[in-house]
């Protein structure tokens, strides 16, 4: 049975990967990519707006090459968006699946926690995670897992919930098998669908928290190159050189929309499967 | 000690005055009230009931898949063992090796996202502790034994499958570890008629060549006409009568099971209405004090709406027991055509 979605939604569907599959190799490669060093200053080059030769994309206030920081910028972007994303996930997998097994006041305690978590503006509570555990990237992506850790483990919860219901998990049940191969076969992979989708959502939430949190300073801190910092640095310039505003702000939009893209067109995809 | 001994020799599985009831957080429910009932090795036992008469309940009651809100009395017997006071783990041993299950809607129960060689496999991977190799080998054998294209089915997923496919596929997870118990929940109930005659033949074969003892629970009397050996019906979570098939459908010795044989389309009786029962199942929290089917009964008298009658052995006969005050009085097919 082949999924029925329009040719037009395919056709985008393959360019958001595309784009997403250029950007890793491009964060992968960076190094063999980028035209320049992207800490490497050349003060006399400073503001060079794009198109000068050797600045395709311009350059800084500290005549940095804008293209190879932008480049090395998207490691910085997608290394945040997989490991939060990665620390959401276990931490929403081990609560949810907790919750929806156990049942009872285990999972009434786990939820009001997860709760009381969700109910926090997000970049607030990133902050104040930030500010108490240090600056930086890591902090950063730490509490960017933390935070969103919620999302996953309701989905979790939820599909725990109602595939333990399903007459296929009881008859495994009714044949003995253990509950973590009740886990790992019958549970996880009938959720796989949900949480891929959760993921390219969540992926593009983090990315556009670390570069909030950059631009404000908590988040990559310079010279290292970061979008968000990119932004930061940029906007006392943004009259004489909008291009330093620009570049980046476009790798953000086209990144996170990516992935939002993405996100939804699976869920359709995967629903339509089911 | 002998008694013992030759009870268990008679018999796999042996309900003693099973109870189950559930508690709800106002009220209680007692759906099975003291269910007695011998599966003898290599046989089958129907237990036969309207919806909401407790079969399943207390299909489920031996494997332990019952909710946390129910509560049971009694015992369930495997050889000497208690299922019901055994530890989760031991009964998991027990479980998908010794007694397996099949359950109503084949298309239910299979998992949409695994293939189904692998999902037969399973249960030899853990209980047999087969390699994922030779699990997968062990469950072709299984598949073409349920007379299945074993090397095809192995490599589909369940929606390429057919209902009565889908059906075989569970039977042969439950038959992987030659059980000495297949406890059939309505397995043939969601399938066209045809089907439901081969997937009958497939149990009746696993029965005569594993030995395996099949507990048949069934909503339709003349289904296992032919197919059981023994029959207890069940109504509202009480046995009203038990019998060898042959005696049952001979001539009924309580009320109920009559009406039920009446039910059954007869091509004989062309044109002419069904013999339905008219009423229905008494709810399970406002159970009459007397019989439970007094309400519906056309021989019910005062006697039968004060005193709960007991199983016992009707006059004139040997092995089967009825239920009913008046189950002498019970002349075969004597309802059917008032």
């Amino acid at each position: 049975m082949k999924p029925r979605i329009a040719t037009a939604a395919r056709v985008v569907l393959w360019c958001t990967l595309l784009y997403i599959g250029t950007l890793a190799l491009v964060a992968i490669a960076a190094p063999l990519i980028a035209p320049a060093d992207p800490l490497v200053q050349n003060i006399p080059a400073r503001f060079s707006s794009p198109g000068t030769a050797g600045y395709p994309l311009g350059a800084d206030d500290f005549g940095r090459d804008v293209l190879s920081r932008i480049i090395f910028g998207a490691r910085a972007a997608l290394l945040v968006g997989l490991v939060s994303v990665g620390i959401a996930l276990l931490l929403g997998l081990v609560t949810g699946l907790a919750a929806g097994l156990l049942e009872g006041p285990v999972d009434s305690a786990l939820m009001l926690l997860m709760d009381a978590v969700l109910s926090f503006p997000t970049v607030l509570l990133a902050i104040t995670v930030v500010s108490v555990f240090g600056y930086g990237l890591p902090q950063v992506m730490a509490a960017i897992g933390v935070i969103f850790s919620p999302l996953f483990a309701r989905i979790v919860r939820a599909e725990t919930l109602t595939l333990k219901q399903e007459p296929y998990v009881m008859s495994a049940h009714a044949l003995g098998t253990p509950l973590r191969r009740i886990v790992s076969v019958h549970l996880l992979p009938n959720m796989l669908p949900k949480i891929v989708v959760q993921c390219t959502v969540t992926f593009a939430l983090a990315i556009v928290i670390e570069a909030s949190l950059s631009f404000l300073g908590l988040g990559a801190q310079p010279p290292q190159p970061s979008w968000g910092l990119m932004l930061r640095s940029a906007r006392n310039y943004l009259l004489d050189a909008p291009w330093l505003a620009f570049y980046p702000g476009l790798a953000i939009g086209l990144t996170v929309f990516s992935f939002n893209l993405l996100g939804d067109l699976l869920n359709e995809l995967l629903q339509i499967r089911r | 000690m002998e008694t013992e001994t030759r009870r268990s020799a008679h018999s796999v599985l042996r309900f003693e005055n099973l109870s189950v009831r559930f508690s709800g957080r106002r009220s209680v429910v007692t759906v099975v009230r003291g269910v007695d009932l011998v599966l003898r090795p290599a046989s089958v036992h129907a237990l036969v009931g309207e919806s909401g008469a407790g079969k399943t309940v207390s299909a489920k009651a031996v494997l332990g898949l019952l909710p946390r809100s129910a509560e049971t009395g009694g015992r369930i017997l495997y050889h000497d063992a208690d299922l019901l006071s055994l530890s989760d783990r031991s009964l998991r041993a027990i479980r998908g090796k010794r007694i397996t299950m099949v359950f109503q809607q084949p298309d239910k129960h299979l998992n949409p996202s695994m293939r189904i060689g692998a999902q037969v496999a399973e249960v030899l991977r853990y209980h047999n502790g087969l390699g994922r190799h030779e699990a997968l080998l062990e469950a072709r054998g299984l598949l073409d034994m349920v007379e299945l294209n074993g090397r095809e089915v192995l490599r589909a997923f369940p929606h390429e499958l057919s209902g009565g496919m889908k059906q075989r596929v569970a039977i042969a997870s439950a038959i992987a570890c030659r059980p000495e118990v297949l406890i059939a929940d309505e397995p043939t109930t969601a399938l066209d008629a045809s089907i439901q005659a081969q997937i009958l033949a497939l149990l009746d074969r696993v029965r005569h060549e594993l030995g395996t003892a099949i507990l048949f629970i069934s909503h339709d009397l003349p289904l296992v006409r032919g197919f059981a050996d023994d029959v207890s019906v069940l109504y509202a979570g009480r046995i009203v009568e038990q019998a060898a098939s042959r005696e049952l459908f001979e001539c009924a010795s309580h009320p109920y099971t009559d009406r039920l044989i009446a039910a059954t389309p007869d091509p004989a009786r062309r044109g002419q209405r069904l013999a339905a029962i008219p009423g229905g199942v008494p709810d399970p929290e406002e159970m009459p004090a007397g019989c439970a089917f007094a309400p519906r009964c056309p021989m019910a008298t005062d006697l039968c709406r004060r005193e709960l009658p007991l199983l016992r052995v009707p006059a004139g006969t040997l092995q089967r027991l009825s239920a009913c005050h008046f189950a002498e009085d019970v002349a075969c097919g004597s309802l059917a055509d008032g």
